[in-house]
């Protein structure tokens, strides 16, 4: 909300310089984002008449303008703006004005023909212009105003004063109100709230005999006043108020529109004037609309209508979207002589339901949705009807004044204590009673049973955010100002702050990847759908997203691949290299429609390289230390998956529990995300990993040397290598510490269909030096039973 | 004999002095004074010499022998000395070449900054507390004093995956979810990826990660909320920072504030870090509102957390915007672009 500091005087006496006004408004709670100073920046515009135009010589798009700014005093200027014409009054720039953005006017020669000044746009005069009308947004300012030429557009049109562009916060609808924010400054000065004079003649004949008011639902609507307003004529509005409009951010339309944009933003209140004439039968209702209905919107869009909408509605239909626009069929127009006033009360979820749906979010569904004060209704409305009282109107004998019960007022038992012991500050008794009168509360004192001061607080109906009595200790605690409180440390029970096993275990692994050479990526946690069908995976689980802004947010990711391809793909420039990428995050998945969705913390890893240094085993490395560090001792075995080249892939095996899978991306989804190169990729569950994790306990290091034998076996092709070293592990005997195959060897003195594997095998014992025999021994046997088992060869030699 | 020792003593001397070989002075060792040395041969002689000449001729081919040797000994050492300097002085190397680094993965600074946080708040007793991201609207919204189409909503717009379900857009339901389960005294911090259906640009990502702390014990003051949270500006950011406490409002706390530190760029001089006001909003906190314990105990027989006699405060920081301010990074984006050229330099 942009608020006026000239307005806001109008209700409080002071004199205090803004940036400093700003300031202690700010540390009240009053926030204020921004102090806007147009008038600090540009200076020398005055009001022009353009007398005549005509072609400029040397350019199609140029024309000059005989602009009197003065009594008979011409000045010879040249616009290129096509919407200005003979008549028009127009700000111009005299040499040596500066505009917004730091510009300085000189006399200046255009394609040979002199200019001594400039026709300003909206934006040049430093206004944001959205309100204005279309031409003039791009073109010149083509003002609406009985100003006298050469008047000083600074001084007298645009923006003589500060205005303080406040941050309005969702439960104080009271700051959406230029009094709203002058209660708070009178009550940070100790001074009072004036309020403007709101008295009118009325009519004999009551506003009843005019209309009818029904309200279907009191639920929808507590509260609805209809005024009568008639012998208006419609007109530009005086200066003073269409100048303040616009320096609170809103366009100037006619009389009786300023008038309720004025007392808007005045009272709080949003308001809605029907042409009288335009309503068809005796009465207006407040209801939903039905179903099929449909409306024009003064901004002369069609909205098709839903029960879940509220609408005001005559005889024959809907004629306004409750709170949140008028229809077209009842606008006030230039015919207009009779108004209906509308002063109601909708209720907040109501309007903000329809407002959001329709993306229709004005003004007043703004100030409807943080709640309006029932009782402030009536006062709002006086103030209305005397301003245009004061324009001629005659005002019907009171209001229809439709309403259910009157809420309950609240009154609130308030301990000063109950302050001290939550700010941690003493709030004095006297103190407390001064900070709440100064906001409009009435607070009486009393003492409970156990002695204990209290005071009963009653709370002003347009303060809808205070219910309990924190919010009261809210209220002394910004009134006193934070930076009083004593700033102090927690006492109490000391606590050791501790981040968990799941937390610790995610941090351990990232530092071993880490230190194994691999960077650590963070892809987004949702997919554009199109990723399921590039890269063949399933779409089972994953969540579809009702509300995405792009595609691709419009599902939850069920898997790390797409997101860290992209991520190895984006950094494929030109010299890349080598990339291994890490990443420790979330996948969800839905597991049945209806259950509450399983989160999983997976470890994913993408390798690959311009050259010729990463393959399968590269990646595969990768995880055999992590399931090294976390003592497990797992399987990989082939599996076959559709995003994984058939032939390398497998799955991480803890006995028959899955653990995850990695291997080379088939290289037809490679091509499709256009990579040529062999892309590895692996997964592994680490919520998994870490439940099955192993403690580390100590074993004792060989105090006798280890004797290392190595072993080639020759065997069929199709037999895995992890089969011939379970088979040695399970025949070596206890002599037999470790095993680990080391070379493969195809070719020469190897059969077709065969191939040979060399294995390093390590024996030692605890308490003695081995013999060659008892080594000789177990790898006899370790023979005879791969000979048997796999009719494998000892390689001699 | 004489002579041909002296003879002897003279030529050796004279090998000695020329030769510059360490093997060739050994041979000239063997050769000379080994046990099949001329010297050796020459002492055959002996027998044949007076009586009276020999115990002369004996000392002095001893003498002689005992100065050769410790004459080759010496030259044995030198020869050595020269052997070994020159040695390493082939060995020589540029050393202002460059070294090898090795190559190393990176943790995400991100997960860094995160860290840092998670040591400064755990120093202070607070323990970390994990939440789905995937959360109910219960959690996220009502239980938080967040009604169904309250304007305050708009303070949070969420990603909706249909039935009651949403990506969380905070990390405060974990606030509740824990005091459901436990009981004061509580220090937590809840850490992770929140998403909001916020426009992309420098200072605003869809996704970002948040640490969303709170304290419930008797006695927790506004004051123990500063206390707090004037330890972590300064841990973070130096030890002389200031911070500032604006009112704000949140559903959940009452009061509630809006924190700032001081810039620590411009020292509080105003630039263009700060823009210009001297103070860098980092984090929104208060003291919990009681509303919030009700819902907290709503599945409990007998309540726990009486406002009257526990007290609590609760405070969430993005730990982008602390990530950004510490090091100096200027768009929220980068940490999820993934451009390893940037990932490398933290």
């Amino acid at each position: 909300m942009l608020v006026p500091v000239s307005w806001l005087k109008d209700y409080v006496e002071f004199d205090l310089p803004t940036d400093e006004l700003a300031e202690r408004l700010t540390a009240r709670g009053v926030m204020v984002e921004e102090i806007k100073r147009p008038k600090d920046k540009i200076s020398g515009v005055v009001l022009g008449l353009i007398r005549s135009m005509e072609k400029h010589p040397n350019a199609d798009r140029l024309r000059l303008c005989k602009v009197e700014v003065k009594d008979g005093e011409i000045l010879d200027l040249i616009t290129g703006a096509p919407n200005v014409k003979t008549g028009d009054k127009v700000p111009v720039a005299l040499e040596g004005a500066r505009l917004a953005g730091g510009l300085v006017i000189k006399k200046s020669k255009i394609r040979g023909v002199e200019s001594s000044g400039m026709l300003c746009s909206a934006a040049e005069l430093g206004l944001d212009g959205k309100d204005l009308p279309l031409d003039q947004r791009e073109g010149v300012l083509t003002p609406e105003t009985d100003l006298p030429l050469g008047a000083d557009l600074v001084e007298k049109y645009l923006l003589n004063d500060d205005m303080l562009l406040l941050e309005t916060f969702a439960n104080r609808p009271d700051m959406l109100s230029i009094i709203g924010v002058a209660r708070e400054t009178a009550s940070m000065l100790g001074k009072p709230l004036k309020l403007p004079g709101t008295t009118f003649p009325e009519d004999e004949r009551p506003a009843s005999d005019y209309i009818k008011v029904r309200i279907k639902d009191f639920d929808l609507c507590s509260r609805y006043m209809a005024r009568i307003i008639s012998g208006l004529k419609i007109g530009p509005s005086p200066e003073w108020m269409s100048s303040r409009l616009r320096l609170a951010g809103v366009r100037s339309i006619n009389n009786i529109v300023d008038v309720t944009n004025y007392v808007m933003l005045e009272y709080g209140q949003p308001f809605h004037a029907f042409d009288y004439a335009l309503l068809k039968g005796e009465a207006i209702n407040i209801r939903p609309a039905k179903k099929g209905e449909e409306m024009i919107t003064i901004d002369e869009s069609k909205i098709p209508l839903a029960p879940e909408m509220l609408v005001i509605a005559d005889e024959e239909g809907p004629v306004a979207l409750a709170g949140v626009m008028g229809g077209l069929n009842s606008e006030v127009n230039n015919d207009t002589t009779k108004i209906l006033l509308e002063i109601a009360c909708f209720q907040p979820a109501s309007i903000r339901r329809t407002s959001v749906n329709l993306g229709m979010r004005s003004e007043s569904s703004r100030r409807f949705e943080k709640g309006l004060d029932y009782y402030g209704l009536p006062a709002a409305a006086d103030r209305a009807c005397s301003l245009f009282a004061s324009m001629g109107g005659r005002i019907a004998k009171g209001a229809v004044d439709s309403a259910a019960e009157p809420p309950k007022t609240l009154t609130i038992d308030f301990r000063p204590e109950r302050a001290s012991a939550i700010l941690g500050i003493t709030t004095g008794k006297n103190q407390c009673i001064n900070i709440l009168s100064s906001l409009g509360m009435k607070v009486k004192e009393k003492t409970s049973k156990a002695g204990q001061e209290i005071l009963s607080v009653d709370i002003p109906s347009f303060r809808p955010d205070i219910i309990r009595e924190e919010d009261l200790v809210e209220e002394v605690a910004r009134c006193i100002g934070y930076d009083k409180i004593p700033t102090t440390l927690p006492g109490g029970v000391t606590l050791i702050g501790t981040q968990g096993e799941e937390e610790e275990f995610r941090e351990h692994i990232a530092d071993l990847m880490s230190a194994a050479g691999v960077v650590e990526v963070i892809t987004p946690s949702l997919h554009p759908e199109q990723v399921f069908e590039t890269f063949d995976i399933p779409r089972e689980g994953s969540m579809k997203v009702l509300n995405p802004l792009v595609e691709e947010q419009s599902y939850t990711r069920n898997s790390l691949l797409p997101g860290m391809m992209k991520a190895l793909k984006s950094n494929m420039t030109p010299s890349w290299g080598c990339i291994k990428f890490f990443e420790i995050s979330k996948i969800y998945l839905e597991a049945e429609p209806d259950s509450f969705p399983w989160e999983k913390d997976i470890m994913g890893i993408i390798m690959a390289s311009s050259g010729n240094d990463v393959d399968f085993f590269t990646l595969k490395g990768r995880f055999e230390l992590v399931f090294q560090e976390l003592g497990m001792e797992v399987d990989f075995e082939p599996v076959q998956l559709p995003f994984f080249h058939p032939g390398i892939s497998a799955e991480v095996l803890l006995g028959r529990k899955s653990l995850g899978c990695l291997g080379r991306v088939h290289p037809e989804v490679c091509q499709k995300v256009d990579i040529n190169v062999p892309v590895f990729f692996g997964a592994v569950d680490l919520g998994h990993a870490r439940r099955l994790a192993r403690k580390k306990y100590y074993e004792p290091v060989p105090r006798f040397p280890v004797i290392e034998r190595d072993l080639a076996f020759i065997i069929d092709e199709g037999v895995l290598c992890s089969n011939i070293t379970k088979e040695i592990e399970s025949s070596g005997g206890e002599l037999l510490r470790s095993v680990k195959c080391f070379d493969q060897y195809r070719g020469k003195q190897i059969p077709d269909e065969k191939k040979s594997l060399a294995f390093r095998l390590v024996f030692s014992a605890p308490d003695r030096t081995l013999t060659d025999e008892e080594v000789g021994r177990s790898i006899n046997n370790i023979v005879k039973n791969l000979s048997g088992k796999f009719d494998a060869r000892l390689r001699e030699g | 004999m004489e002579d041909q020792l002296n003879k002897l003593k003279e030529d050796t001397e004279q090998k000695i002095r020329e030769i510059d070989d360490l093997d060739l002075l050994q041979e000239l060792k063997v050769a000379v004074v080994g046990r099949k040395g001329e010297l050796t041969l020459i002492l055959r002689g002996l027998s044949s010499v007076p009586d009276e000449d020999r115990p002369r001729l004996g000392k002095m081919s001893n003498d002689i022998k005992q100065h050769l040797i410790s004459l080759i000994d010496e030259k044995e050492a030198r020869l050595k000395q020269e052997t070994l300097s020159s040695r390493l002085m082939e060995e020589r190397v540029d050393v202002t070449m460059p070294g090898q680094i090795p190559e190393t993965g990176r943790i995400h600074p991100l997960r860094r900054t995160l860290r840092r946080m998670k040591e400064i708040f755990e120093g202070m007793g607070f323990s970390v507390k994990e939440g789905p991201e995937v959360e109910t609207e219960y959690y996220n919204f009502e239980a938080l004093n967040i009604p169904a189409q309250h304007a305050s909503r708009d303070m949070w717009d969420s990603f909706y995956l249909g039935r009651d379900l949403l990506l969380r857009s905070h990390t405060s339901p974990v606030q509740v979810r824990v005091m459901e389960k436990e009981e004061p005294p509580l220090r937590v911090i809840s850490i992770g990826k929140c998403f909001r259906r916020d426009a992309v640009d420098a200072s605003h990502f869809w996704i970002f990660n948040q640490v969303e702390g709170f304290m419930v014990d008797e006695g927790v003051t506004f004051g123990d909320l500063k206390g707090v949270l004037l330890n972590f500006a300064r841990e973070m950011f130096g030890k002389e920072r200031r911070i500032k406490f604006i009112p704000s409002y949140f559903p959940f706390t009452e009061p509630s504030a809006e924190i700032c530190v001081d810039c620590f760029v411009c020292k509080g001089k105003g630039c263009r870090s700060c823009g210009g006001s001297g103070w860098l909003e980092i984090l929104g906190a208060g003291m919990i509102n009681p509303a919030v314990y009700k819902w907290a105990d709503g599945l409990r027989e007998k309540p726990v957390y009486d406002p009257e006699k526990y007290t609590g405060f609760a405070f969430g920081i993005g730990v982008e915007r602390i990530a950004m301010l510490a090091n100096g990074i200027d768009d929220i984006r980068l940490f999820y672009e993934n451009d390893s050229r940037f990932l490398k330099q933290f």
